[in-house]
Parts: structure tokens; C-alpha cells; sequence
């Protein structure tokens, strides 16, 4: 599989799987797939390989809509690189953030 | 003030204090709380103020009639005191970006325009009140156009230059003069002004400011991402590698081997600093609320202190290049440590 190319699904487990780069040009496919689920939940990003400022967005925006139901986002076995970024920006203490094999 | 005068100052006044809520709340980024923009307000009504002293002594040293006098002399006295609220904005980067400059200019100039009104609505009671509520707005608009004009052009010119002297603000200044005096030139033409003031200024001003928010979100977007890869190569120790760590490496011949450390340090602090802030504006962007800053950020930006001394002025220059430290960069450490 070409790990540069996005891709997002729903894994087996109903979670969703977010698989490449994440950044501008795939940002508005990404968030009108999380907007069609009614409330996701956990976010698998163990094949996320880098986000830039605008998946960063995509997060966010997510957040804010679920939260709104008193939900929140579970990010699942992130990176290290991946995690500093979150880290880096203080969304570690806006998502609960989880790294590999959690 | 007694309830005529009153109802008159509303009228001339109500359209551009919604002007500048309408900017406030176009800010995606909620750069300047209403507070500070209150703030602003009565720093440019204090210019008023003290405009009103220099013009009275001012005129009475001119040779020429009122009508000369206002196109000619006031416009320099008032955009210069318009000039000294916005030094202290920017020389302590309270704004550094023009969106939030052109709210703070807007700000002064409404806080400018309450004052010169009240005076002119007291000295003139028996005017019509349509020439009056016309007068006031135009005058409102006129003096936030001119003090957002002079404000967006400064900022961005500091902007590049960061570090550059007061003469930077020369330009923005003179525009605003010219646009000042060719407003009251035209005051002799009523439609002319009222349709150039009320229509043509607030539709610019909205505008650029909206461009403006476009080119802050770029930047937002384009610095994270560098800003990552910076911290990246750092990280990974591949930095000294890169062209900017071969240019770090080059000072050596200039620099002890612990400053040399030190700058390497600060140049990671820097990243993850900045970095947060971009966190914040993100937050703001999306309408979520902020954490207060933990603990480890506030030692960060102890440390970064510590740092900037212990390189000194002379090493923080020859950072420069590397740190990218142009205006926005200065300022956004800002949002942190309000």
C-alpha cells in the first residue's frame, strides 16, 4: 500500500482508521467522512504517518461537534511523531491521546 | 449631558460603534477581547483630548482662515496623536498582525470621534440634528478609516521588520493624513463626503480586514508545518545537517561552544512555544474554549527568558535569520503570556 496517500474507513471494530498524510488537500474529505458518522468516537491513527495545521483543524472541529453531546475523541496507537505535534500545539490536553499498542 | 445631546451623540455615534463590533466579532481568531478594544477606545478618546489643546494652541499661531486650517494644519495634529496610542500598541506588541491592528486603529479612532463629537454637538447645539447625525457619522467613520489605514499599513510593514525604528510608521501615517485632509477638503461637498466616508471607507476597511484573516490563516498553516519539521530535525539530531543547523554550525568562530548550546536550545524552545500559540489560534478558530497554561509552558517561557539573557543582544541578532522572527513570530509568544 502507498502509505503517502490518505485514506480514512471504519475499522472492524466501528472504530475509524486514518491511514497516510493528513494535510490541506485532504482535509475536507477527511472531516465530511467524520461528519457523516453520528458520533465518532475513537480514532485509530497507527498508519497516520503526519498532520499538518489543517488535520489539526479537522480534529477540532470534530471535537467541538461531539462534545456538544458530552462525547469526546479517543485518539488511538498515535505515532510519537504524530503525538509531539498534538503535543506540541497543547491538543494533548484537549483529546484523550493514546500512543502505539494502547 | 443633558438628554437632546445625548440622543444627537447616539445617532452620530450608534453606526460606527456597531462597525466596530461587527469587526470584533469578524476576528475568527478573538485576537483583541473587548476589553482591550474598550481600552483602545478610551486611549484614542484621551487623543482627542489632547488634540483639542494643540489645535486651539496651534491655531491660534496660524495666519490663515478655519476652513485652511482644517485641511491643511489639524489633520497632522490629530493623526499624529492617533500615531502615539498606536506606537504603544505595536512597539509593545500588543497587535502584531493587521486584523488585530485594524480593530485596535478602528478602536482609537471611535474613542477619537466620541470626543471631537460631544465637543462639536456642545459648541453648535442649535445645528439641524440631520446635519448633525450626519456630520458625527461621517466624522466617526472618518477618524476609525484613517486610524485602521495607518494601523494595517504600519503592522505589516513592521511586520518584515520587526526591530525597525518609528520611522516605519511614516507611511501609514502619511496616508492617513491624506486621507484626513482630503476629507475635510471635501467637507465643503457634504454628498461627496458622507458617500465617500460612509459607504466606500467601511466596505475597504471590511475587506482588507477579511483578506487579512486569509493571510493569517496561511500563515498559521504554513509556520506550523515548518515549525514541525524544525522541531523534527532537532529531535532527530539531523538539524545540524540542515542548512539552518550549517548556519548555526558557522557561528561558531564568533561564539563560545555553550552559547552555541544555548542557541540550540532556544531555537527548540522557541519552536514548541510558538507552536502552542498556533494551538491557541487554532482553538479560537474553531470556537473552542482554552486551557489555561500549564505549568510546563509557564517554565518554557521562564526558560526562554533565561535563554535570550544568557545569549545576549549581540548572539540574538545572529539568531535571527534562523528563528524566522519576523512580527507575527514575535507576537504570537505574546498570546502565551497574556
Amino acid at each position: 500500500m502507498n502509505r503517502q496517500v490518505f485514506e480514512i474507513r471504519l475499522g472492524t471494530a466501528g472504530e475509524v482508521v486514518m491511514v497516510g498524510r493528513l494535510d490541506a488537500t485532504q482535509c475536507e474529505a477527511a472531516l465530511r467522512f467524520l461528519n457523516g458518522l453520528a458520533e465518532p468516537r475513537v480514532v485509530d491513527l497507527a498508519g497516520l504517518e503526519y498532520i499538518a495545521s489543517a488535520g489539526l483543524r479537522v480534529f477540532l472541529m470534530t471535537q467541538k461537534r461531539i462534545k456538544a453531546a458530552g462525547a469526546g475523541l479517543k485518539l488511538i496507537n498515535v505515532a510519537p511523531q504524530v503525538r509531539d505535534i498534538f503535543r506540541y500545539a497543547g491538543f494533548d490536553r484537549i483529546f484523550d491521546i493514546s500512543g502505539g499498542g494502547a | 449631558m443633558d438628554g437632546r445631546l445625548l440622543m444627537r451623540t447616539s445617532f452620530a455615534l450608534v453606526p460606527v460603534l456597531l462597525f466596530l463590533a461587527v469587526l470584533v466579532r469578524a476576528d475568527s481568531y478573538k485576537l483583541l477581547p473587548l476589553r482591550t478594544v474598550l481600552s483602545i477606545a478610551a486611549a484614542g478618546a484621551l487623543a482627542a483630548g489632547a488634540s483639542y489643546v494643540a489645535n486651539v494652541l496651534a491655531f491660534t499661531h496660524f495666519a490663515g482662515d478655519f476652513a485652511a486650517y482644517s485641511r491643511y494644519v489639524s489633520p497632522w495634529i490629530e493623526e499624529s496623536l492617533k500615531a502615539v496610542v498606536l506606537v504603544f500598541l505595536i512597539r509593545g506588541r500588543r497587535v502584531g498582525l493587521p486584523v488585530d491592528a485594524g480593530i485596535a486603529g478602528f478602536a482609537i479612532g471611535t474613542g477619537f470621534a466620541l470626543i471631537e463629537n460631544i465637543y462639536y454637538l456642545m459648541s453648535r447645539p442649535d445645528t439641524a440634528l440631520y446635519v448633525q447625525v450626519i456630520r458625527g457619522f461621517d466624522t466617526a467613520i472618518m477618524h476609525g478609516g484613517t486610524a485602521t489605514v495607518m494601523a494595517m499599513i504600519s503592522v505589516t510593514l513592521y511586520e518584515r521588520r520587526p526591530n525597525a525604528g518609528l520611522y516605519l510608521l511614516l507611511p501609514g501615517f502619511m496616508v492617513a493624513v491624506a486621507l484626513h485632509a482630503g476629507f475635510n477638503q471635501l467637507l465643503v461637498r457634504p454628498a461627496l463626503a458622507t458617500f465617500a466616508t460612509v459607504l466606500v471607507l467601511p466596505l475597504v476597511i471590511y475587506l482588507v480586514f477579511k483578506h487579512s484573516e486569509q493571510v493569517l490563516r496561511d500563515w498559521l498553516d504554513s509556520d506550523l508545518d515548518s515549525k514541525v519539521r524544525l522541531l523534527e530535525s532537532i529531535n532527530s539530531g539531523t538539524f545540524l545537517d540542515s542548512s539552518s543547523g550549517r548556519m548555526l554550525r558557522s557561528l561558531s568562530d564568533r561564539f563560545h561552544g555553550e552559547d552555541l548550546a544555548d542557541m540550540l536550545c532556544l531555537l527548540r524552545l522557541h519552536g514548541e512555544l510558538a507552536l502552542r500559540a498556533k494551538g491557541i489560534l487554532l482553538l479560537r478558530e474553531s470556537g473552542m474554549e482554552e486551557p489555561p497554561l500549564d505549568e510546563e509552558m509557564q517554565d518554557k517561557l521562564a526558560e526562554l527568558t533565561h535563554l535570550e539573557r544568557a545569549i545576549g543582544r549581540t548572539g540574538m541578532l545572529a539568531l535571527r535569520p534562523l528563528m524566522m522572527a519576523t512580527g507575527k513570530d514575535m507576537w504570537q509568544l505574546k498570546l502565551l503570556k497574556s
